[in-house]
């Protein structure tokens, strides 16, 4: 069995290698192999549904075993990619026919970052962890610029990004090895648990930059508006509901697989009952939340929109994880899995749109309800199901993080996470209204809804939303298990919700979504009975002295929050990439004019420069080698 | 059966086919294309052949015109001398197939005997056990290499061969400044001789030669600031020459230098020193790199970067340091080879060595973007590729006992990785994404050309997922080095 690991690992790689190959032969011949490779992962990964496997040695460098593992916490994140793949490789097929030229190695590209991330969370140490990680990094630069022009410049600040994170990791992984000479994380952890406090803490920050450029935290994010909007329709989910979680994998592992709240609680100081830098990680997520939040709002694309309701979501997984608590890691992580499915839902949703109508711009969609049905009710299932509404799966993992902090008395981050959850709603609003509400523009009188394999991933992540939502012991199932291998008190649950008398209280989602029915039916109820209205033609109005005809635009849809951005204006000014540019320009002047000064192309110079070079060697020579 | 265990060979062979291409020229014409592929060929056997003696006895010597070292002249091959001489000649096969469809121009038969010299000397550089040799290797080298720089005779390139004859005549000058200081102070030529005698010199004695062996051997090995030739003289030069300028010309150089700093100086207080210069190239490097818009310069300069890598890990003077450096210089000769290869076929296309121009080549030359995004991501040191592995050494070994410096150091290399993957990544993303706004008929490179980059891809691609061998090797031949095993073995085995 322990050897299916390697396989489960090769198996997303030698797929990815068939499809490029079956490409040439026919693009069908492709399309079967993506599916076959991707499903067999998928297959693969159920053999470890609530395994532990210690250790597979799959080699050795530097004196350092590569191991691969796997525990239940590595499972669910397994679980988050093997699957997303598989609907991704599907909904691709339906949503990327068309262009054959460009098809050409998408599929194996597709494959390849689905084992790099595999190789991710299979990792046992960071060698192996590293490894995958870069190769991770340029297998989606080259999905995220499949897109077009646009995307390539989003995929390039992409890349460099990544690159500077995975550096960063990359000198803390070479301080650990230099300590113990050997990257399995059980060594690390010793190695971690006897050093000093500056050295754990520069272990951490290092690694967590890497993490965090990933994950999109603050301040580090400003790649993942642009690529995650620029990228390809069936890309775009894979990036925000899946790779974007592997940063959040890797703070899980760093900070409770390496170090412990008992140990780092030990070494520095606390605030609230947390070591102070699991308090600093809380802050910027929560900021994450807030700011990203806002800035969603105020977007007018709709992949833009979702792209910042990503950097806000995977805020709140950060920020249940970094509380410590078990309440909150499995809140936390219990997120990471509800964020992929609606997330990965609405981008496919939109995707569906924008295959249909060739748009992504808000202020020119409107009235599809009646054209696209069946995405409509799946994007409708999403947003409830990102705002945390009951019984949808984003409300359970959210209440948990809420309980969580409000335990700890953490008031202020609180009441971030509230201010993210209700903004929220605007922008999920924004996001419904603009595109399948109001008016119907002319030009997509003839627009349908899209072909079955689209259809059918995005119908499998909304009936997930509701499964997860009302039995979220399904994934406390495999969470609570996990995290007792990582030393957290395990929490109750049933398969419904948590029973009275545990850390959280009573919660059963069925019983408050039976309240929230009731209400909902007593509300229609009441407004069937009590109002006056009547039903009219969507054009039997009148503006202003105007007759309105469909050629009209008579309802809002640009500037839609228009004056709660006045409020907000000086948030939205802060322009943290701008500081970014300065600086990257300022460097790159620097660089050219010294440059320029340096490479004369004067041969004069150059041989000056030799003669510097004696003259040096000459003074050392005359001081005794003593020139420093 | 003539014993082909013998690294004589490894010089003579080539020689022997310089002159017979230089006279049979007249009467051969086109045919004398064919035989620098038949010496290559060759020297690629001599040098597989000697892998068994090398691993055996740890260093195979021999001696010419019947006398006994240190009077006779002596060619010692250890692992590292192996290694890099196997590579040298593998690179010199590969770009003289290549040369086969390349090379169109005239004079034909002054470039094949030019070039197979060059590598010629190349290889004599390497596996020299006496220091004379050295210089004389070094001369040949450098001979050639004006020559082909100017070989395409336009203004450009006749500039760049003038600039580098310049400066590699002073270079070679003060080689032999240093090489004759040393003789004046030991009275040997021979290394192994010398590093016996030079245990009672004193630091000063020492260290003259030293600067001087250390400049010449510097401007041919593009050290800051001694490496202002290199940018204009790569460019210029035919492809296949640049790739054996960038690929083996530069890592000789540094070999040559580590091998005498090793052997001959047993010296510690210099490598901080080295190690600044190490930085500066790295930077310089780097940086100029990503603003260029020629591609070959572009390459060139990268080249300089990768050199001040290298050369870094070297004056880290630790075993582990020497093995990053060794593995580097491998990553570095094959990538960096196998790309000027595969530019020189897209320039040969396109008409241009303008990166704009290289848009949209992706899709019309797929066989070459795709190695050549092989060689940039090795380069690049992205995994899985070799230079992943090498950079991952280099970075242990540097964070070793490491101080405030050395830990800046690290974080200048990383930096500078940085910049190194922003002007790959921007090459890459033109050419598999860029428009092409010219309307030019594009083809693949002919099928001749491409065997060459494919051989050094697959080289590349073997090493780059089966890396414990070639780890292992050069972990030993650091050793080797850093214990001064050569010494010890080259007196065992008659080297004096």
């Amino acid at each position: 069995m322990n050897i299916l690991l390697e396989i489960m690992l090769a198996t997303p790689f030698i797929g990815g290698l068939l499809a490029f190959i079956g490409g040439k032969v026919h693009r069908w011949v492709r399309f079967a192999v993506a599916v076959t490779f991707s499903f067999l992962t998928l297959i693969e990964a159920f053999v470890y549904y609530n395994v532990t496997i210690k250790g597979v040695v799959w080699g050795s460098l530097f004196g350092s075993k590569l191991i691969l593992q796997t525990n239940p916490i590595s499972w669910l994140f397994l679980f988050i990619v093997t699957a997303m793949s598989f609907l991704i490789v599907i909904f691709s097929i339906g949503d990327m026919e068309e262009d054959r030229i460009k098809l050409d190695s998408y599929y194996m590209q597709l494959l390849f970052v689905e084992g790099a991330m595999i190789g991710i969370v299979l990792a046992g140490d960071l060698i192996t962890f590293f490894m995958f990680w870069e190769i991770m990094s340029w297998t989606s630069y080259f999905l995220i610029i499949y897109g077009g022009k646009k995307s390539v410049a989003a995929g390039y600040k992409y890349i460099i990004m990544s690159i500077i994170g995975a550096y960063s990791m990359f000198i803390a992984i070479a301080m650990l090895y230099v300590k113990a000479h050997s990257l399995v994380y059980a060594d690390v952890a010793t190695t971690l648990a006897h050093s000093s406090a500056t050295f754990v803490v520069w272990t951490v920050v290092l690694l967590g930059i890497g993490f965090f450029v990933k994950a999109a935290i603050m301040p580090l994010h400003t790649w993942l508006p642009d690529a995650h909007s620029e990228a390809p329709s069936p890309v775009s989910p894979l990036l925000s509901g899946v790779l974007i979680k592997m940063g959040a994998y890797g703070l899980f592992i760093v900070l409770y697989g390496f170090l412990s709240v008992q140990l780092a609680g030990n070494i520095m100081p606390s605030v609230f009952s947390t070591p102070i830098l699991l308090y600093i990680i809380q802050w910027l997520a929560a900021l994450s939340i807030v700011l990203a939040t806002f800035l969603a709002i105020m977007q007018e694309d709709a992949k833009r929109l979702l792209a910042y309701s990503s950097i806000s979501q995977i805020g709140y997984v950060v920020l249940g994880i970094a509380t410590g608590t078990s309440l909150g890691v499995a809140g936390g992580l219990f997120h990471a899995l509800n964020h992929a499915i609606f997330k990965g839902l609405l981008f496919l949703a939109v995707g569906a749109v924008i295959y249909r109508t060739g748009t992504r711009n808000l202020s020119d969609l409107g009235g599809l309800v009646k054209k696209m049905p069946y995405t409509f009710t799946a994007l409708l299932l999403g947003i409830i199901a990102l705002a945390g509404v009951p019984p949808l799966n984003g409300f359970v993992s959210k209440w948990m993080i809420y309980e969580a902090l409000l335990q700890k008395k953490e008031v202020f981050l609180l009441i971030m996470a509230f201010i993210g959850s209700t903004g929220a709603f605007l922008y999920v609003y924004r996001l419904i209204h603009s595109i399948f509400l109001g008016q119907l523009p002319k030009k997509y009188e003839n627009v349908k809804d899209v072909p079955i394999l689209m259809q059918v991933p995005i119908w499998v992540l909304a009936v997930s939303t509701i499964i997860f939502g009302i039995f979220p012991g399904l994934a406390m199932n495999v969470i609570v298990k996990g995290m007792k291998l990582f030393g957290f008190k395990p929490i109750a649950y049933t398969l419904f919700g948590f029973p009275q008398g545990t850390a959280m209280g009573a919660l059963k989602v069925i019983n408050i979504s039976a309240v929230l029915a009731i209400a909902f039916v007593a509300a229609w109820v009441l407004f069937l009975i009590l109002s006056k209205s009547r039903k009219v033609s969507q054009y039997d109005n009148y503006a202003a002295g105007q007759v309105v005809t469909p050629e009209l635009k008579y309802n809002y849809s640009f500037g839609f929050y228009m004056s709660f951005g006045r409020v907000i204006k000086s948030i939205l000014k802060l322009g943290i990439e701008r500081i970014y540019n300065y600086w990257v320009d300022a460097a790159k002047i620097f660089g050219d004019y010294y440059m320029r000064r340096v490479y004369t192309g004067n041969l004069e110079t150059y041989n000056s420069y030799i003669v510097i070079v004696v003259t040096i060697a000459a003074a050392a020579i005359l001081l005794g080698g003593k020139l420093w | 059966m003539v014993n082909l265990a013998n690294p004589i060979l490894l010089v003579v062979i080539p020689l022997f086919f310089t002159f017979l291409i230089a006279l049979s020229g007249s009467f051969l014409k086109s045919g004398v294309k064919y035989l620098p592929v038949i010496a290559f060929a060759l020297n690629i056997i001599v040098s597989l052949a000697l892998i068994p003696e090398v691993v055996k006895n740890g260093m195979v010597i021999a001696t010419t015109a019947g006398f006994k070292p240190p009077f006779a002249i002596d060619m010692a091959v250890d692992k590292l001398g192996l290694f890099l001489s196997l590579i040298a000649s593998l690179l010199g096969f590969v770009a003289s197939v290549y040369n086969l469809f390349y090379i169109d121009e005239e004079p034909q038969e002054k470039f094949h005997a030019l070039f197979t010299l060059l590598v010629a000397g190349l290889t004599w550089m390497i596996i020299t056990g006496d220091i004379f040799n050295l210089f004389v290797a070094f001369e040949v080298t450098s001979i050639a290499a004006f020559g082909l720089v100017g070989f395409h005779r336009d203004k450009g390139a006749i500039e760049a061969g003038f600039k580098y004859l310049v400066m590699g005549s002073i270079g070679g000058s003060f080689l032999l400044i240093g090489i004759i200081m040393l003789y004046a102070a030991t009275g040997t030529l021979n290394i192994v001789d010398i590093a016996q005698k030079t245990s009672n010199l004193t630091f000063q004695q020492k260290l003259f030669p030293f600067a001087m062996i250390f400049t010449g051997l510097g401007i041919e090995g593009a050290l800051f600031p001694l490496n202002a030739w290199l940018p204009d003289a790569h460019p210029a030069a035919p492809s296949s020459v640049s790739s054996i300028l960038s690929g083996i010309m530069t890592t000789a150089a540094i070999y040559a230098i580590i091998r005498l700093t090793n052997t001959i100086f047993d010296f510690n207080q210099i490598y901080f020193f080295l190690m600044i210069f190490a930085l500066l190239t790295l930077i310089f490097g780097e940086v100029s790199a990503f603003f260029q818009k020629d591609i070959k310069r572009m390459l060139a300069y990268s080249t300089i970067g990768q050199t001040g890598l290298f050369f870094f890990a070297f004056s880290l003077n630790t075993v582990n340091g020497l093995q990053g450096a060794f593995m580097q210089m491998v990553n570095h000769s094959l990538s960096k080879g196998m790309l000027f290869l595969v530019v020189g076929g897209m320039i040969m296309q396109v008409g241009s060595r303008n990166i704009d121009d290289f848009a949209g080549l992706g899709r019309k030359m797929k066989v070459s973007s795709f190695f050549l995004a092989i060689g940039a991501f090795s380069l690049m040191g992205l995994p899985p590729f070799f230079g992943f592995w090498s950079k991952l050494k280099i970075i242990f070994a540097a964070l070793q006992n490491a101080n405030a410096f050395l830990v800046a150091s690290v974080v200048i290399i990383l930096l500078m990785s940085v910049v190194e993957g922003a002007y790959f990544f921007k090459l890459l993303q033109v050419m598999y994404f860029g428009k092409q706004e010219k309307d030019v008929a594009v083809k693949e490179a002919s099928y001749g050309m491409l065997f060459s980059v494919v051989v050094l891809g697959t080289v590349l691609l073997i090493i780059s997922f089966y890396p414990a061998p070639v780890i292992n090797f050069m972990h030993k031949a650091a050793a080797e080095i850093i214990n001064k095993n050569y010494i010890t073995l080259a007196l065992k085995l008659g080297g004096l």
